[in-house]
């Protein structure tokens, strides 16, 4: 205590004004506890609290799935391409999209392309179920709302649908431990998605407060009916199919635009050069049992470069460029839809009539993907025409990222088996999901 | 509050209250000065053998009054009456002795004590403490040693000569970067970086790069941290001493910020006496000081024009087109590819020869100190530039200092720094991409004469898709320009006996500008670059701003409780400011003749601004009891709290606890025949936590929703990263045994200590199921430590008038193990990095480890090589309980059977580091050198597949030649085994001759000195140089080898002159 007492009598004799100022001075800088924010960034609360907010977020999921080598559009597009032999890898560098071109057991579920595939669909579903939770909440005026319930239910849609057409099964609810479920019901949930959005749309345009904000491209209405009708076909739901692909306005183009900061990520990415991926061959690379492409349909000059160069990517389609847009969807897409469900119905002169259309119809500004061909004059059997409308998926929706697909819903030859048309059925779960989920199937599927 | 001009908000609220202060405490501080009546003392202090010990420090006890003796060991002081007077330099115990007024001098013989037990260190901000008292390792490093090293970069000078400490030189580059790692890598997430401290202002050695944009922006090189680190701006001529707090204990006083240990820096500071200039001139000289084997054989296989011969496929079309082409069908993994084996006669160049150069350079530096016994100044003007070894890079750097210590009082004084640094550096692109330097000679078959132009003077293409490798030597400009301020001011009062307030405020402020050129490439056409090497051409500017800000105020008491039994006591308050302004514009497509973003493609013009800010307040209080000055137990505490904490967290407790017990200095020892042999022993043990806030963002508790540029259109994107919930600092607690030991009257002097560091809430960027709405969150959920021993030994093997030769040995071995990263010993994490090296952080193994496919091999462990006779890659079935563990698979044919597997193949923590040093000194000429080892550490030679895959390189040649089996390269390709090699070195580090030029009037002294710098390595390294990171100042991308540039060797010849 003798000590205390000392430091005290020390203390005493201190020039006590001066010391007192310079702690005063200490406390009132140690006490300052401010509150330091990030200035160039956003919180949850303020992004989703707001009706610009919630429309700036819409541009977000656009972006997440169109733009980079990391989005949906790059992967699904490269994924399907390879596996179902569209595409080729030009330097085995890039080591996860040679794995793919490998096929079989060389996909793995360290995959980087499927995880990136996997990765930002998921992120899109629950940015987009953020938006859909807060929509109602903020302020605003209806018709705002429901394009914008419009928007973020199309990218749910697509993320889930396009997640279905490579994986079994697929975590629907945005949760830890998400269960998974039946690629078919994922389908149904994303056609549910959609009808809900179309209700809530209603025949309303959207307001210039959206459309002065939205990024431009994408017809809501079209894009809505167009997606019903692809997932429906893909359920087997024909008449759903038929309904829906019939309600698309084949003259409006919907479109995921581009500049030069966001590129085109499969112009960017692969087809400004010759270094990752191009088209096996300028023929689409039909199978062998299929007959090659007529010499004079003019879709072989919209999709390839005529003349082969060393540094020239044979590629071109949609990928011509940074600012280059890339259908949602095209009008072929939806005659073929037609086409498919009416001949899986038995309808075959609907079937041909659709299938004619696709096969006569010239390039057009709004509708570039033109055959310019002679109407169908191969047997009129369900299976024939099946055939050529599988043909003409092949050619007319030349890497949409919908080979994969259409390859198992036609039923052609699996992977393994010779003449196989793709070296994989189904691809294996994420690694990083399946690390991290205890809900993941307990296989990956074998081929 | 969003406020980005907080500091000038904070200085400006506090100017009056400042003001006022200050002005009371003068007045009565001025009052109080007539207390004493002073007398002058004079006197000399030698060493034991008569001969006088210059900048011996002679000081009133109790007080900071005090000066130093001249060269001929002679001073003189004016004291008050009746003082204590104490006399120490460093190397010998100190000595205290009572004077009186009628005293006027004071002679005094100083023994020699090489565990410098008296000598008073500072162990950060303005607290000092006798080496007696200290619980703990510290590691003195003095002006001498920086002296004569062959460079001009203060962490590069301490390389060999800091126990517990790897440092690292990443880049051959005159700016590039350089990483200190005291005791091993201490986070996951953020950075092991000590925290430095110069004369008390927290100083920032962050690198932060404005000019590797083209690389940064990109994402080309993810992880690496790029560029310069920012300790390059300070001149090592400016250091008077450094201590090097590794430990945990000792650093507790800098609370959240000291669990990478403290690296505290004293600058010079004028000295009483008449003026005295210290000048000194050097020249140097940089070359390349080993190259890599490219092969000049005219041979390729196939045909001239196909790419990667030795690895790539060759279809029946391209075998038909090129007539003479022969295949051989070679398996690997099961599948069968056709390689030409055919030769053809191609011209053959090393590319190297274009870009590298012999540089040169130069430092020249000035100061003059002077002063009398109330004031004190130290001036300094210096400039130094140094060029590169690979063409057009080059460092410059000015600096001007000053220093005035001014008494006020027999009880008060005040010291006030100021620094200003101006430094340039041109650069190019750093390795990792293929268009840097070195790595476009890699990645480029060499059959192409790259000087050859067209009429215009443009550079020609070579192999498609391939930068020719002159353009980036030539064409591409990125350069860097800082403005650093660096000031100080401390006061210091002794207003009674034993009682010490110290307070200091210092701010680092600097200002970096970088630009960024990539003209279009002439030969595009041709060529046909891909996208990420700007074909059209690539400019960005930036302009990063930071300011730091540390101001403490530390009150020390010292009492003598009984005669034997004395107290010191010290409270702290502690505030810091943290604020970084970082601007950037960058785009496409460039304009002739505009080198800046005004010339790109408006339509490809994106900018970015980043604020990043966090304060962090402490205060903290220490008691030490010593008993006799032979045993010591210290306590403290720190609480901290900061912006970067959740508000939870945000109560931080540090607590420490050491003891020191100098053994040597009790009568049994003293009195005993053992002295005689053992003079010294001094025992210390400490406990002691820290944390470290460098893994947590400013903003990691909140879930960001980031702006994106999309088609002119507001956007914000949710994080992919989902918000920490509780951020905190990750926390070490650190346990430290050690003994300094001095035996044969203290010519061998030995310091060894232990250490068990166990880091726990280390901060992990965990990765979620992308189910949840997220990939990653960051948790404090990691836990690692570091185990090891430091070993020094000094040797002082002949000491006589005319000739001196002493020793120095460090050894130092450190452990390094990651316990769990997310609760699950398989939660790995990988470091992606571009050149595609398998780094990852796996429980219970060291960080940054490489692991991926071995070779397949026998039980010998020979491989085990295909029925063609080729090396392959080990298959079996991979363990579910350790991933690094695995079952071989072998068929019925003895063949690799089941899935690749994958383990541990390689660990860039090496075994052991260590120095040896050895100074010599005869009549007028002294010789120093400096071995560095570096030993039992793994490189992953990323370039050396590259190379042969290209068909550039050793195994390509042997292939050509015959003498490796055809197939061997494309073998290789997918066993990341073959990309690791022993990166253990022995190298030359230092060597100096200096002689001392014989006296002439007017110069005190001069000397003229010979200096090599890494002039020999002994390794066994494939490629350049084994130190080297391609991760640069990353501390969790290392030993990863992909077109760095390789540290070159150094001459240098130098003058020194005192007036």
């Amino acid at each position: 205590m003798k000590i205390l007492q000392n430091f005290r009598n020390a203390l005493h004799k201190l020039p006590y004004r001066g010391v007192g100022g310079f702690l005063a001075l200490f406390l009132t800088a140690t006490s300052c506890q401010q509150e330091y924010l990030n200035p160039s960034a956003a919180s949850e609360t303020q992004a989703t609290g707001d009706i610009n907010g919630l429309i700036t977020l819409c541009n977000g999921l656009q972006f997440r799935y169109t733009t980079s080598r990391a989005g949906v559009i790059y992967n699904a597009i490269t994924a399907s391409g390879l596996t179902t032999r569209e595409l080729t890898v030009l330097n085995a560098g890039n080591t996860d999209e040679e794995l793919l071109r490998q096929g079989a057991n060389n996909v793995t579920n360290a995959n980087a392309v499927l995880r990136n595939l996997w990765s930002q669909s998921q992120l899109v579903k629950a940015n987009a179920d953020l938006i859909l939770r807060s929509v109602d909440a903020v302020q605003g005026d209806a018709a705002t709302k429901a394009s914008i319930r419009a928007y973020a239910s199309i990218f749910r849609a697509l993320s889930l649908g396009t997640m279905a057409q490579f994986w079994q099964q697929i975590p629907v609810a945005t949760t830890d431990n998400a269960p998974f479920l039946a690629r078919n019901e994922v389908f149904q949930e994303a056609i549910r998605t959609l009808e809900s959005a179309a209700t809530a749309l209603g025949s309303t345009a959207p307001p210039a407060n959206f459309t002065s904000r939205i990024v431009p491209g994408i017809s809501l209405s079209n894009t809505i009916q167009a997606l019903i009708a692809r997932y429906a076909l893909m359920v087997g739901d024909n008449d759903k199919a038929i309904a829906a692909a019939s309600r698309v306005d084949l003259a409006v183009r919907s479109v995921f635009s581009f500049d030069d900061n966001a590129q085109n990520p499969i112009f960017f990415t692969a087809f400004s050069n010759r270094n990752v991926t191009e088209p096996v061959n300028n023929l689409f690379n039909l199978p062998a049992v299929l007959a090659r492409p007529e010499a004079n349909d003019r879709r072989l000059a919209f999709y390839f470069r005529p003349t082969t160069s060393a540094t020239l990517n044979l590629g071109l389609g949609f990928f011509t460029a940074n600012n280059a847009a890339i259908p949602v969807y095209l009008a072929g897409e939806m005659l073929l839809i037609r086409a498919e469900a009416n001949a899986r119905k038995g309808d075959l002169a609907a079937a041909v009539t659709d299938l004619n259309r696709v096969l006569t119809k010239t390039p057009t500004t709004a509708d570039p993907v033109g055959a310019g061909l002679t109407a169908y004059t191969g047997p009129n059997t369900q299976a024939a025409i099946l055939t050529e409308i599988y043909r003409q998926r092949c050619m007319e929706l030349f890497m949409s990222g919908m080979r994969l697909e259409d390859t198992r819903r036609f039923n052609r030859v699996g992977a393994g088996a010779t003449g196989s048309e793709r070296n994989r059925n189904w691809y294996p779960y994420p690694l990083i999901e399946r690390t991290n989920n205890t809900s993941t199937p307990m296989n990956d599927p074998a081929d | 509050m969003r406020k980005n001009n907080y500091v000038q908000a904070v200085l400006l609220a506090g100017r009056a209250r400042y003001l006022r202060a200050i002005g009371a405490i003068f007045v009565v501080f001025f009052a109080m000065n007539a207390w004493s009546q002073s007398f002058t003392l004079k006197g000399k202090v030698t060493d034991t053998s008569g001969q006088p010990i210059p900048g011996a420090t002679v000081q009133v006890a109790g007080t900071t009054t005090g000066t130093a003796a001249n060269v001929a060991g002679e001073y003189s002081l004016s004291v008050p009456a009746n003082a204590r007077i104490t006399i120490s330099a460093i190397g010998y115990g100190s000595v205290t002795r009572e004077v009186s007024t009628n005293q006027s001098s004071l002679d005094v013989s100083l023994r020699e004590d090489q565990m410098n037990l008296d000598e008073v260190v500072v162990v950060g901000s303005t607290v000092k403490t006798s080496r007696r008292q200290l619980g703990n390792a510290i590691n003195s490093v003095s002006a001498e040693s920086l002296e004569k090293t062959g460079t001009n970069n203060l962490v590069t000078a301490l390389q060999g000569k800091v126990p517990g400490a790897q440092i690292t030189q990443n880049s051959g580059d005159p700016a590039g970067g350089m990483t200190i790692r005291l005791r091993g890598v201490k986070s996951i997430a953020g950075s092991s970086d000590p925290l430095y401290v110069i004369d008390g202002v927290i100083v920032n050695n962050e690198t932060s790069s404005v000019s590797q944009l083209a690389l940064s922006l990109g994402s080309q090189a993810p992880n690496a941290a790029l560029g310069t680190n920012r300790l390059a701006d300070i001149n090592p001529n400016d250091i008077e001493s450094i201590n090097v707090i590794n430990g945990a204990a000792a650093a507790a006083q800098y609370g959240s910020r000291a669990a990478n240990g403290v690296v505290v820096i004293t600058t010079k500071r004028g000295k009483s006496g008449a003026p005295k200039v210290n000048f000194s001139t050097g020249f140097s000289m940089n070359e390349l000081r080993k190259g890599v084997f490219i092969t000049t054989l005219g041979k390729q296989f196939g045909w001239s024009g196909l790419r990667l011969h030795t690895i790539g496929g060759v279809s029946a079309a391209q075998v038909a087109a090129n007539p003479g082409t022969t295949t051989v069908g070679i398996v690997r993994d099961g599948a069968t590819t056709q390689l030409a084996n055919n030769l053809v006669d191609v011209t053959r160049y090393n590319y190297f020869d274009q870009i590298f150069r012999t540089a040169y350079g130069n430092d020249n530096n000035i100061s003059v100190t002077g002063g009398n016994d109330r004031t004190q100044y130290f001036v300094g003007a210096s400039y130094m530039k140094n060029e590169g070894i690979v063409k057009g890079v080059d460092f410059r750097r000015m600096g001007l200092r000053l220093r005035i210590d001014q008494r006020l009082a027999d009880w008060a004084k005040f010291s006030a720094g100021l620094s200003y640094t101006n430094s340039f550096s041109n650069e190019k692109p750093n390795g990792n991409v293929f268009y840097s330097p070195i790595n476009s000679v890699t990645i480029t078959n060499n059959i192409y004469d790259i000087t050859q132009r067209d009429a215009g003077g443009n550079l020609l293409a070579v192999e498609p898709t391939r930068v020719n490798p002159l353009t980036t030597v030539e064409a591409m400009q990125f350069t860097q320009a800082v403005n650093r301020t660096v000031t100080d001011f401390q006061l210091n009062l002794t207003p009674l006996k034993g009682l010490s307030v110290d307070w200091i405020v210092g701010v680092d402020n600097f200002s970096q500008l970088g630009k960024n050129y990539i003209p279009p490439y002439p030969y595009q056409a041709s060529a046909g670059l891909p996208p990420e090497r700007y074909p059209d051409g690539f400019a960005a500017n930036a302009n990063n701003n930071v300011t730091q800000l540390n101001t403490d105020l530390n009150i020390g008491y010292e009492k003598d409780l009984t005669k034997d039994l004395k107290l010191s006591a010290l409270a702290g308050i502690q505030y810091q400011f943290y604020q970084s302004d970082f601007t950037r514009a960058s785009g496409l497509n460039t304009a002739p003749f505009i080198e800046t973003v005004s010339g790109t493609a408006s339509t490809t013009v994106t900018a970015g601004y980043g604020l990043d800010r966090y304060n962090l307040s402490g205060v903290f209080g220490q008691l030490t009891l010593g008993y006799k000055n032979i045993a010591f137990l210290t306590g403290a505490v720190r609480r901290d709290r900061s912006s970067k904490f959740s508000a939870t967290e945000t109560n931080q407790l540090y607590p420490k606890l050491s003891g020191s017990l100098v053994l040597s200095d009790l009568d049994f020892w003293k009195n005993s025949s053992l002295n005689n042999f053992w003079d010294g022993a001094k025992l210390r043990a400490s406990f002691g936590e820290a944390g470290n806030l460098t893994g947590i963002g400013s903003y990691s508790r909140f879930w960001q929703f980031s702006p994106a540029p999309f088609l002119g259109r507001g956007t914000l994107l949710p994080g992919s990263t989902l918000a920490n919930p509780r951020v905190r600092p990750e926390r070490m607690s650190e346990l430290e045994f050690g003994a300094d030991l001095s035996f044969l009257k203290n010519r061998l002097g030995v310091t060894i200590t232990a250490y068990n560091q166990q880091i726990k809430d280390l901060v992990v960027n965990r990765e979620l199921a992308p189910s949840t709405g997220g990939t990653g969150i960051i948790n404090n959920v990691g836990s690692m430590e570091n185990k090891g021993i430091e070993l020094g030994i000094n040797v002082t093997a002949v000491k006589k008038k005319d000739l001196s030769v002493d020793f120095g040995v460090i050894f130092n071995r450190n452990r390094n193990k990651i316990l769990d990263i997310n609760g699950s010993p398989n939660a790995t994490v990988s470091i992606s990095n571009s050149a595609g090296a398998p780094v990852f952080l796996i429980p219970g193994q060291p960080a940054s480890v490489f692991y991926g496919w071995p070779y397949a091999r026998n039980a010998d462990g020979s491989l085990l090589n295909t029925p063609q006779g080729l090396p392959q890659r080990e298959r079996g079935t991979q363990s579910t309980t350790d991933v690094t563990q695995y079952t071989i698979g072998r068929a019925a044919d003895g063949q690799p059977s089941g899935a690749f597997v994958r383990t541990v193949i390689g660990n860039p923590n090496p075994d052991w580091t260590g120095s040896f040093t050895g100074n010599l000194s005869y009549k007028n000429l002294g010789f120093r050198f400096l071995l560095d080892a570096v030993q039992g550490v793994s490189v992953f030679n990323a370039d050396k597949r590259t190379r042969n895959n290209v068909g550039i390189g050793d195994l390509a040649e042997a292939e050509m030649l015959g003498t490796a089996p055809r197939g061997t390269v494309f073998s290789l390709v997918n066993i990341e085994e073959y990309r690791v090699d022993d990166g253990s070195f022995v190298k030359l580090r230092e060597l100096a001759l200096t002689y001392q030029l014989p006296k002439i009037k007017g110069i005190s002294n001069w000397n003229l000195s010979l200096i090599g710098r890494n002039l020999i390595s002994w390794d066994k390294y494939n490629g350049f140089d084994p130190e080297t990171n391609a991760g640069n100042n990353s501390d969790l991308l290392r030993g990863v080898d992909f077109g760095n540039v390789p540290i070159p060797r150094t001459y240098q010849v130098q003058l020194n002159v005192s007036f």
